[in-house]
């Protein structure tokens, strides 16, 4: 970014922009409102009007919503008019370097003061104004100012331009971080007002260029590491020698900054990239810097590391809270009030500095993860949607999800700015299930009408993934509902697949028929239905593994919930890997023949290509074992048993508020948005009873259901138990054997009026929470 | 509580404000010792003279108040589907339940809305606020309702495990919903089953909104 930064108020819509321009931010700007109709004195109808009125009846327009009679407030109430306090003369950035506060003011206040607007920026970056979170730091709300006064001051000493150089540089450092934030939250577009308020109600705006602040942050890295060494080398007084750690903590402070925003700017396409086109009239293309990212992200990681210890360094809080950093010199909790709507709640909740510099640690680790991980798994699409749930369950913020966003596809369809998505389809589709209609020579691959429905499902699918993965941006609530919109594309796509299974399937048939057999390449088969529909049930299962990550379900859905994860997800995932595997080794066999054939010789000697045909053929069935979690189905019958048993013995009540109708309403509402796959995986009410056979195993009683699923975690925990390599199969192991005792207990009547709880907290395990009595 | 002060958008269910539901005000609450306690009956909204204790009941806790107009809105708009719980004996006003019913134009559905819902700190447990809903949802039942829908705080177990106990679900989570930065619930309870794409279109509404 070569040109100046600056953020301006994000339009029209923006309710706290009304003070703001282009140029100014005060008030005075505001054009003043022009009357031109003659102005009439209502007071007397009004007042006869209002006789009319009974007590407490209301007088609406059309135009009178919810949203008006709440945003209404009433006049000089304390608790909702913030205008009923008297706005206050702050001082100026000016001021308070004139009147000499930077030059006085301790190091342990400019490590405190440095952590407090690092707390305000996370604060702001999850979601509260900017105003009222690192805009109550004075000096951050001018850059130039604060630069222009501070030169007009020039310190005689070093070790008097401790706090100017560090604020200048935080303040410009912040300026420019501020708007690339804004920026890539924007052009991600997967936040709402919830995750991040995008006004800026003051212009932040730094005159240097990008590349000059990270000069200014450096130079003042420089200037305190000076007075440290000369603090080190000539320790006057004991107490120079205590300031030395507190500057290098500050140091710490300058160095993250910088190399964060080196990292970013690494990561975002640059706002003019947006724009611009070359000479050919094409958008640029902007390829994110991966290597050049991490590098830098390493440095920030490793100053972040050393947040935590340091920050106790800074001035201790009056009372012990850090509250609305009000007691630092720089901070002005009410500063804006004036770009507040009045019926703002007056108070923002502020992180204290520790909380918010362990959320900028794993913001920065977030980062490091994507700019170090991303480039391995681009190359297939099952991996690069496993990557985004494994990010989710990180507790990304806005700010990481819409960096990945833009690292993962930048600009347009190409992935990381280079590969188009659907080339990227394509390698999945033929590690996943090795297609024969992208086989050079065969017939499906040489037919024009197999070809053409293939590349309609292509760009289709494409577009569907571009969807997909941009819901994953969004927080898991609201990337739950809009997977469960997706289904319906997806549940298109399957149908898509099928087709062209169909026609390859007929066009090979024909073929082989009219040369004795010959396939040209491996069997045909429903190869790409296969693809597709792991590719669904891989999605219906986060879609539930989102549901119980965000607590949605209640324990009377439970027994209908396991029961299709086991019935439906996990049973059919099963069967279409095992399926994707048979055709894996087909086309293993079918390659290893074509080989022997042209190469007679080769039989006996292991060839260099014999020996890349095995290992691509064992990668291929890695990666297909890796798409179904072992064990899973035994807990899933376990648990659906166990509540089935809480159900008769009447520990857990099904509400039935319309008797014979309110479960299945319940039922058919939690499933509806599956209804776009139609059978098997939309399962209607009447048939799951049916084949759940829930009311006959009520029927049995609950000491049968408790016994049952006892056995189900018991083998469940042994199978488990085998992979002694794998701590999450250990783990997992664990609680299958927990689980099968409770079981045991409640199916022996031993605890009768024992409670049941479901413990969710092991979130590595979102489907399988240990069961406990109390 | 279920409402909140609009920030930007326009509908109620997105809307958002700050409030503590455990958050007790300084007005001092009626005190009824368990021998003083009466019949607890249940009565309909009369009249503007029982605003002042709805919005006692309401506001004790709220962190931050509702203006007298939210409260208008929906009363005077919906009187029929505001319920009083009164105790016989000291004729005390000690539950309330303010509610909405409209039909939603994207989805063609009567959707009742809880919006407000409080029982006095000193007669909670004894089914007086199960009472309140389940009476309000029978009326609304009457006048052909297809869901009723309320949204909570997640930390507000009490009032999740009451609409839980008559049959509502939770059916999303709501990121941050207060101003207070915490989640909510928006839990419903149905009476017609779900059209095909209903939650597609729905959605499309929103995002329109
Ligand atoms: C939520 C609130 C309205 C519940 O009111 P309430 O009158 O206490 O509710 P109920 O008595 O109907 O039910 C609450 C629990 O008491 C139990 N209960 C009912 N009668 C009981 C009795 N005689 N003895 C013991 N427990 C009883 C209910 O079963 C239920 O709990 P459970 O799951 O353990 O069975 C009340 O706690 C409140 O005002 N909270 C603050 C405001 C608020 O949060 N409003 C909801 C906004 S969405």
């Amino acid at each position: 970014m070569d040109s100046t930064c600056e953020g301006h108020s994000s339009g029209p819509d923006d309710v706290t922009s009304s003070t703001t321009d282009d140029d100014s931010v005060t008030e005075k700007k505001n054009p003043p409102l022009a009357f031109t109709e003659k102005r009439i004195d209502i007071t007397q109808d009004f007042l006869a009007a209002a006789s009319e009125l009974e007590l407490g009846e209301l007088v609406m327009g059309e135009n009178f919503t919810l949203h008006e009679a709440m945003s209404a407030i009433e006049l000089m109430d304390p608790k909702m008019d913030g205008g009923c306090f008297r706005l206050r003369v702050h001082p100026t950035v000016e001021d308070v370097v004139a009147q000499g506060w930077l030059r006085g003011m301790p190091d342990d206040e400019v490590l405190a003061t440095v952590d407090a607007t690092f707390a305000c920026l996370v604060s702001w970056m999850e979601g509260a104004f900017i105003a009222q979170t690192l805009h109550t730091n004075l000096l951050m709300t001018d850059p130039d100012v604060l630069s222009a006064a501070c030169e007009c001051q020039p310190e005689k000493e070093e070790k008097d331009r401790v706090a100017g150089r560090t604020m200048t540089a935080l303040s410009h450092g912040l300026a420019h971080m501020a708007i690339l934030v804004r920026h890539a939250i924007g052009s991600a577009s997967v936040c709402e007002e919830e995750d991040f308020a995008m006004q800026f109600p003051v212009r932040v705006s730094s005159s240097l260029t990008f590349d000059e602040t990270l000069d200014l942050i450096k130079a003042a890295e420089k200037t305190l590491i000076t007075v440290g060494k000369q603090l080190d080398i000539a320790p006057i007084i004991q107490s120079n020698n205590d300031r030395v750690p507190v500057l290098n903590a500050v140091v710490d402070r300058l160095a993250w900054l910088r190399a964060a925003l080196e990292a970013m700017q690494h990561m975002i396409i640059p706002r003019h990239n947006m724009y611009s086109k070359d000479d050919d009239g094409e958008p640029i293309n902007f390829r994110p810097r991966l290597r050049q990212a991490a590098e830098r992200l390493s440095t920030a990681v490793e100053c972040a590391t050393r947040f935590h210890d340091t920050v106790e360094m800074g001035k201790m809080a009056p009372v012990g809270q850090d509250g609305d950093f009000g007691w630092l010199t720089c901070f002005i909790p009410d500063l804006n009030r004036r770009y507040l709507p009045p019926a703002f709640p007056r108070k923002s909740e502020f992180l204290t500095r520790r909380h918010g510099l362990k959320q900028l640690e794993k913001f920065t680790r977030r980062l490091y993860d994507v700019a170090t991980n991303v480039p391995h798994i681009v190359h297939d699409l099952s991996l690069i949607i496993q990557y985004l749930r494994s990010f989710c369950e990180l507790e990304s913020c806005a700010l990481s999800r819409s960096v990945l966003q833009l690292v993962l596809l930048p600009n347009d369809e190409r992935v990381l700015g280079e590969t188009h998505l659907m080339d990227i389809l394509k390698d999945t589709i033929k590690m996943q299930t090795g297609a024969p209609l992208m086989y050079p020579g065969s017939p499906s691959n040489k037919s024009e009408v197999v070809q053409e429905l293939f590349d309609e499902f292509a760009s289709d699918a494409v577009r569907v993934y571009l969807c997909l993965i941009q819901a994953f941006g969004h927080n898991s609530g609201r990337q739950r509902d809009k997977i469960g919109i997706i289904f319906d594309d997806f549940a298109n796509l399957q149908l898509e697949a099928e087709r062209v299974d169909q026609e390859a399937t007929i066009v090979t048939g024909l073929y082989a028929q009219a040369h004795g057999g010959d396939t040209k390449g491996p069997p045909i088969g429903t190869h790409l239905a296969s693809f597709m529909n792991i590719q669904s049930l891989r999605l219906i299962h986060w879609y539930f593994e989102l549901g119980f990550r965000l607590e949605l379900f209640a324990e009377c859905e439970y027994a209908s919930v396991w029961w299709y994860m086991r019935e439906i997800v996990s049973k059919w995932t099963f069967s279409w890997v095992d399926n994707a595997t048979k055709f894996i080794y087909a086309e293993y066999q079918s390659d290893l023949m074509k080989y022997q054939k042209e190469n007679p010789k080769a039989v006996k000697t292991r060839t260099s290509k014999l020996i890349k045909m095995d290992e691509k053929f064992k990668k291929k069935l890695a990666n297909l074992k890796n798409l179904y979690t072992q064990g899973e189905e035994v807990v899933y019958t376990g648990m659906h048993m166990f509540c089935v048993g809480l159900q008769a013995s009447g520990k857990m009540r099904i509400p039935e508020l319309l008797p014979g109708q309110s479960e299945k309403m319940r039922y058919d509402h939690r499933m509806a948005s599956l209804q776009p796959f139609a059978h098997p995986y939309y399962v209607p009410f009447p048939n799951y009873k049916a084949s759940s056979g829930i009311d006959v195993m009520v029927l049995q009683g609950a000491t049968k259901c408790f016994n049952d699923a006892a056995s189900c975690f018991k083998s469940a925990k042994d199978a488990l138990s085998l992979h002694t390599g794998d701590a999450r199969c250990l783990a997992q192991a664990r609680i299958a054997g927990q689980n099968s005792i409770v079981c045991k207990i409640l199916a022996s009547g031993a605890r009768p009026d024992a409670k049941v709880e479901f413990d969710f907290s092991d979130k590595g395990f979102p489907f399988a929470p240990t069961l406990k009595l109390t | 509580m279920s409402i909140g002060v609009a920030k930007t958008k326009t509908a109620v269910e997105e809307s958002s404000w700050a409030h503590d539901h455990h958050t007790l005000s300084d007005d001092a609450p009626p005190v009824a010792s368990g021998d003083q306690r009466g019949n607890i009956r249940i009565v309909p909204y009369k009249d503007e003279t029982q605003i002042g204790d709805v919005m006692r009941l309401i506001t004790k806790d709220l962190s931050e108040p509702y203006s007298i107009y939210t409260y208008r809105y929906f009363i005077h708009n919906w009187p029929q589907f505001c319920l009083l719980a009164q105790d016989s004996v000291t004729e005390q006003y000690v539950g309330v339940i303010v509610c909405k019913m409209e039909r939603t134009p994207a989805v063609n559905k009567m959707r009742g809305y809880i919006a407000m819902l409080a029982v006095d700190e000193a007669y909670r447990k004894l089914g007086i606020g199960t009472k309140l809903v389940h009476r309000t949802i029978e009326l609304m039942v009457n006048e052909q309702c297809d869901e009723v829908a309320l949204e909570t705080e997640v930390s507000n177990v009490n009032a999740q495990r009451l609409y839980l106990n008559l049959g509502f679900v939770k059916e999303k989570r709501l990121f941050r919903y207060y101003l207070n930065g915490v989640d909510a619930f928006r839990l419903k309870l149905y009476f017609s089953p779900p059209s095909h794409g209903i939650e597609a279109q729905e959605w499309a509404a929103q995002e329109v909104s």
